[in-house]
């Protein structure tokens, strides 16, 4: 017996049940239209591009471009080496993250002068430190497996014993990077998530004969920053050098002509593959840096296509005597 | 009318419009060629393929729409698809019917009482779901393995449609083949003739949509009931049900697939189609919930557990050659639903399903295999995007495909690069001239140019009797006739050469006379295949024409597609 | 509520019909959907405005007209393939200086059927395209207003352009398809045609030569292979059509070499020295000759070897050869 002017439970529950199925429609129907895709999925792969890598130089002075101290002690030579660059003050402040980028490449022992030596990691710290930084980090993207480099190449423990950091490169922190007006680096992964953070950056590179680019010195040293299959710009090694070059504004950059590998580079092997040449050059003009160190390994400056096609790119000056460069002796 | 009747009708209706569509998807104009018969319809209405793509991609691709519609219904009326649309279902209702026409009353009765094992299909569902939706970085979209539609469909044109057409060549030009289709069909025939144990099987245990319609039925406003709360229990009702939901007594309502069966059986008039739920109790989808963790976290750790392999990464497999406009190869198995349909539709049948060689993940998504078919790929074809229903393949434009117009900047789609295997190949190793994959290299310039080389053939250094003219007398060691082709050449002491224009078993006839001539090389003229790998775009073609006919000399691996950009072969 | 309750049979029909009406509604819209061809979507035709650009820059879909896009890949020969396209005729051009042929076809967008295709063979210099040219020229065909060099027949248009020798072979004869390929001609010539590439050798002719009845003979004109670089046109004479010719040698001894050799071959394959009426022909030396009844003249003048070659009649032959060498003379000062 229904009463006419109420509702009996059942249509009321049918109401309820109705309203419940519009609801489901109704919801249904808002996040097909909230997700609906029109076009389809795109060409390309959805990556986040950063751009370009921040510009970490310092402002330009004039006989203070580029310095080359002569002595058989790296240590002291460094250290002589800034100094007369204007001093670690002119370059880092107080509270500065500054990343040092060297050669650790390969798993190789320091005495085959295949990486950056450690006692310059150490120094070059320390310095960073006196000035005030506030963190200074070693990262580099080896060709080896990074763990071993970093230990075999003394550069680990030498960064940790002077109180820096040693950051090893992990997927998550590359990055795409596209170079303007650059033809090879285009949405390629780049040891990114140190760099974003830092202020100061310097490269500390040893010179090296290389079998491909002819010779490896400080515009080279910047390869550690990409990764990916790199390996595929070696079809055209002076092309990304020189876009390297471009890529990368360090703060100033070290080329240890200490012991310079004459035969069998980049990776050398046997202590004679090295040559004594005792000179230190640091500078704020990489390609004058590299010019000069051509010299160390009694190459011609036309043997390296990539310095010329990096100053006319703009990146630096390959007569560097041009530049006054500050020369000094350490006994 | 019997609203059975009507059932029925819609059942074959839906059943022969599916078919259609199967025997349609290949590429022409004429009336049961593609034109533009809406072959993935069914797809494009099942609500699993729309909700797997939502839960893989957070887009719903705007042609999968149609499930909205589906959805719609089922939420106001029931599991109408199941019982009144679905072309499996038909099928596994159809045998289903044929393998218990025979029994009687009492055990069909028993065949189609509910039971617990029922709930299995959530759990499938669940592990489905969340394969596609966990985690995001590596989901995957597997419920075209077991969703109905892929899964018939793919049977259907891969399997079903080969065979019987193997003959009569209607539905396409020659003898189609795809690999691992004993698996396809083992798989469909399992499921179908496991209805001669229990009628339809698959849809009560087994089938992930209709686990997903039972669920989102919960609020239909119509449903099956009885109207009295007692009866005799004569259980007349459960006789044909399909569903296996127990009408006579406590409903299980989720299990209910509408065949409306046992309303038209039960002798009292006691069943309807109402609004209110059943006098008799009503109950609705019954999931554990230890069986929905269970199936969740298996669900969630199984893709990645599956890519530890690296097979979609560092790992992969150089053989697996997607289609032109594939996507990049994580974003692909987010979207392949392994239907077939790019399969089917390929003019050249060079789109095959996959194996597990390049991973379990690759299994029945589309690969091509250039010995198989009339051509490789193509170069003016873009059907498998066109009929692609997810995306997984772009839609792409001739423009596109080739790097025109638009796309001249990006240059053309390439599928791989071809590598000549130069040990099996005839001129690099054989001294047998050929030049088959550089001639049927489509694109222009040619991406095979060659390189000519002259090789003294087998006992090729011939010592001379006498010249006259453009005549040279030899002691022997010539085969009549051999030599006469055009590629045949007599290399004479003073580095000469001259080509031979005929010969006999002690004459051979070049094209300018020569004279004092004591010793001969027999040279043939080699045209070495070189592949440009700027130019070449994969296409598969040269690999198919290539006489080697086993391994062949040139062979077609996908580094250096564009589609991926960490297996590029060039620098730009 | 209660819907198809027990056995509702009337309503249960209603509803039953009811889906009927949605499953012919459903095959219906089926059918009409189906109807909406585009076959173009799958590929296999057309292909954008930009096809691959031919050799020398060339867009050969630049000359589609709105009617008559592009379909198709442009299709690119070079000599040791272009029998794969042309067969037979692939020789003649191969001995006349070949470089590449690029074809293209056009297909009318309503009608595919209806189509042409276009041939450009790049032919190295605009002497050797004309050579080809002039040598395929049908008889009984139309030349063409406002374009240099070419002519049409009722389903083809031909021309010279520059370096480049143009075929547009229609698929039927159709007044549409003849427009469409003569806004193509149009374009053509007028983008590939140079004065540069002008071949002076033909206003050497007399002015009354018949119009577009040059030929150049590039090599073995007449059977003998002295003769190469020939140049030959019709003059008409009372009525009476006369082929002359004439080839530019490097000098006056040449020209004299070549025309006694010709001379001496016309008679060692059976004619018959004559003695001519000419004043003019007597005067060079000229040998007339009787060729089976037909008439034959060959001389040189200046450095120009130049005649008639197989006259009905010797008089207007000889009439011809006057204008020839009058024409010639004023050329060699």
């Amino acid at each position: 017996m229904t009463e006419p002017n109420q509702l009996n439970p059942a249509r009321r529950q049918l109401l309820i049940r109705g309203a419940k199925a519009a609801a489901s429609i109704a919801a249904a129907a808002g996040i097909a239209s909230w997700l609906s895709d029109r076009e389809g999925p795109g060409r390309g792969q959805k990556t986040e591009d950063r751009g370009q890598l921040p510009d970490f130089s310092a402002p330009r002075k004039d006989g203070q471009v580029l310095s080359i101290v002569a002595g058989q002690d790296r240590v002291k030579t460094v250290a002589k080496a800034i100094e007369l660059l204007g001093g670690i003050e002119r370059f880092i402040k107080p509270g500065d993250i500054v990343i040092l980028k060297p050669n650790v490449g390969f798993a190789s022992p320091p005495l085959l002068g295949a990486t950056t030596h450690p006692d310059l990691i150490a120094t070059v710290a320390k310095l960073c430190y006196q000035a005030k930084a506030k963190k200074v980090i070693v990262i580099d993207n080896p060709i080896n497996d990074p763990a071993s480099c970093f230990a075999i190449s003394g550069i680990g423990k030498a960064a940790t014993a002077a109180g820096a950091q040693v950051v090893m490169p992990k997927d998550n922190q590359f990055n795409p990077v596209t170079l303007k007006d650059g033809s090879l680096i285009k949405d390629w992964p780049v040891f990114y998530e140190p760099l974003a953070g830092a202020t100061k950056l310097i490269g500390i590179a040893p010179v090296k004969i290389h079998h491909r680019s002819a010779a490896s010195m400080t515009m080279k040293n910047w390869y550690g920053l990409l990764g990916g299959r790199r390996n595929i710009f070696h079809q055209d090694i002076n092309g990304i050098i020189t876009e390297l070059a471009i890529m990368v504004k360090p703060t100033f950059v070290i080329l240890d002509g200490t012991t310079s590998m004459m035969t069998n580079g980049p990776t050398g092997g046997s202590v004679s593959d090295l040559k004594k040449t005792n000179t230190m050059i640091a500078g704020t003009d990489m390609v004058a840096a590299d010019s000069f160190g051509c010299s160390l390994l009694d190459l011609k400056l036309a043997d390296l296509p990539y310095l010329s096609l990096a100053e006319k790119a703009g990146a630096g000056t390959v007569d560097y005597e041009s530049l006054k460069p500050v020369r000094a002796e350490v006994a | 009318m019997k609203i059975v009747n009507v059932r029925r009708i819609s059942q074959v209706f839906f059943f022969a419009l599916f078919l259609w569509f199967c025997i349609v998807a290949t590429v022409g104009e004429r009336f049961w060629q593609i034109r533009n018969w809406p072959v993935n319809w069914f797809l494009q209405l099942d609500p699993l393929v729309a909700f797997g793509t939502i839960l893989s991609t957070q887009t719903l691709y705007w042609p999968l729409l149609w499930a909205l519609v589906t959805i719609a219904l089922t939420i106001v009326l029931g599991r109408i698809f199941c019982g009144w649309v679905c072309p499996f279902g038909a099928i596994h209702q159809f045998i289903g019917y044929l393998g218990s026409r025979k029994k009687k009353v009492v055990e069909k009765i028993r065949l189609n009482k509910y039971r617990k094992a029922q709930s299995i299909k959530y759990l499938v569902l669940v592990f489905l779901l969340a394969m596609a939706a966990f985690p995001s970085w590596a989901s995957t979209l597997a419920t075209g393995l077991l969703d109905p539609i892929p899964l018939v469909t793919r049977s259907f044109t891969l399997v079903l449609l080969p065979i019987l057409d193997s003959g009569a060549h209607l539905t396409s030009v020659a003898n189609r083949y795809y690999e691992f289709s004993w698996l396809i069909f083992a798989v469909f025939a399992t499921a179908v003739l496991l209805n001669l144990v229990i009628p339809r099987f698959y849809c009560r245990f087994i089938c992930p949509l209709g686990a997903f319609l039972g669920i989102i039925s919960r609020f239909s406003i119509w449903r099956i009931g009885k109207t009295k709360s007692e009866c005799i229990s004569c259980k007349m009702c459960e006789k044909a049900c399909e569903g296996g939901c127990e009408p006579g007594g406590n409903i299980k309502i989720a299990v209910c697939l509408l065949c409306l069966n046992c309303r038209e059986d039960c002798r009292h008039d006691l069943i309807a189609y109402q609004a209110q739920p059943s006098l008799a109790g009503e109950t609705q989808a019954d999931i554990s919930r230890r069986g929905f963790v269970l199936s969740l976290a298996s669900g969630v750790l199984a893709v990645p557990a599956v890519r530890l392999s690296g097979k979609v990464t560092s790992n992969w497999h150089s053989q697996v050659i997607r289609p032109p406009g594939a996507l990049a190869e994580p974003e692909f198995l987010k979207r392949c639903l392994k239907c077939g349909q790019c399969m089917r539709i390929c003019p050249t049948n060079v789109i095959q399903p996959g194996g597990i060689e390049g991973g379990l993940e690759n299994l029945w998504t589309p690969v091509l295999n250039n010995r198989i078919g009339s051509s490789g790929c193509q170069l003016n074809c873009v059907a498998c995007g066109q009929i692609c229903p997810t995306a997984a393949i772009r839609p792409i434009t001739l423009d596109e495909k080739t790097g025109q117009g638009d796309f001249a900047g990006q240059g053309p789609i390439k599928l791989g690069t071809a590598f000549v295997d130069q040990g099996r190949c005839l001129p690099w190793s054989m001294d047998k001239p050929c030049i088959v994959c550089q001639e049927n290299c489509p694109v222009s310039p040619k991406a095979i140019y060659t390189e000519d080389v002259f090789s003294t053939v087998r006992n090729g250094i011939i010592a001379v009797k006498k010249v006259k003219d453009k005549t040279i007398e030899v002691d022997g060691g010539i085969e009549a006739g051999k030599l006469g082709t055009g590629d045949y050449f007599v290399l004479f002491e003073d580095g000469n050469r001259s080509k031979i224009v005929s010969n006999t078993d002690s004459f051979i006839e070049i094209s300018e006379s020569k004279q004092d001539v004591k010793k001969i090389e027999i040279q043939v003229r080699l045209q070495r295949p070189v592949v440009d790998i700027e130019k070449c775009i994969g296409c598969g073609i040269c690999e198919h024409e290539c006489p080697v006919s086993g391994k062949r000399a040139i062979r077609v691996s996908a580094e250096g597609e564009t589609r991926s950009n960490d297996r590029r072969l060039l620098l730009r | 509520m209660r819907l198809l309750s027990g056995k509702a049979r009337g309503l249960e029909s209603a509803i039953g019909t009811l889906i009927l009406f949605v499953l012919i509604a459903t095959a219906v819209g089926v059918y009409v959907i189906q109807k909406n061809v585009n076959m173009a979507r799958f590929g296999q035709g057309q292909t954008s405005e930009e096809a691959p650009a031919a050799k020398g820059g060339l867009n050969l879909s630049s000359f589609a007209t709105a009617d008559f896009p592009a379909a198709g890949n442009a299709e690119t020969y070079n000599n040791d393939n272009l029998y794969e396209k042309i067969n037979g005729k692939a020789p003649m051009y191969q001995e006349s200086g070949f470089v590449s042929l690029t074809t293209q076809r056009f297909a009318n967008k309503e009608n595919a059927e209806l189509g042409l295709e276009l041939f450009l063979y790049d032919m190295g210099n605009s002497r050797n395209a004309f050579s080809v040219y002039s040598r395929q020229k049908r008889a009984d065909v139309t030349d063409i207003n406002g374009i240099p060099a070419s002519y049409k027949t009722s389903n083809s248009i031909y021309l010279c352009a520059g370096k480049f020798y143009i075929e547009l072979v229609g698929f039927a004869e159709s007044q549409e398809l003849i427009d469409a390929m003569l806004i193509a001609a149009k374009k053509m010539s007028a983008q590939l045609y140079d004065e540069k590439d002008k071949i002076t050798e033909l206003s050497y002719f007399p002015d009354e030569t018949v119009a577009g009845s040059w030929k150049l003979q590039l090599a073995n004109a007449y059977g003998f292979d002295g003769l190469s670089d020939t140049y030959s046109a019709q003059y008409k004479v009372n009525d009476k059509m006369v082929s002359i010719f004439f080839s530019k040698r490097k000098n006056a001894d040449e020209a004299k070499t070549i025309a006694k050799s010709y001379n001496d071959f016309l008679i060692s394959n059976g004619a018959k020295s004559v003695e001519p009426a000419s004043d003019v022909l007597k005067g060079l030396n000229a040998g007339l000759l009787d060729f089976y009844g037909t008439t034959e003249i060959v001389l040189a003048t200046g450095r120009f070897v130049a005649g008639v070659h197989e006259a009905d009649n010797r008089d207007a032959a000889q009439k011809a050869a006057e204008v020839l060498i009058e024409r010639l003379n004023k050329i060699n000062d």
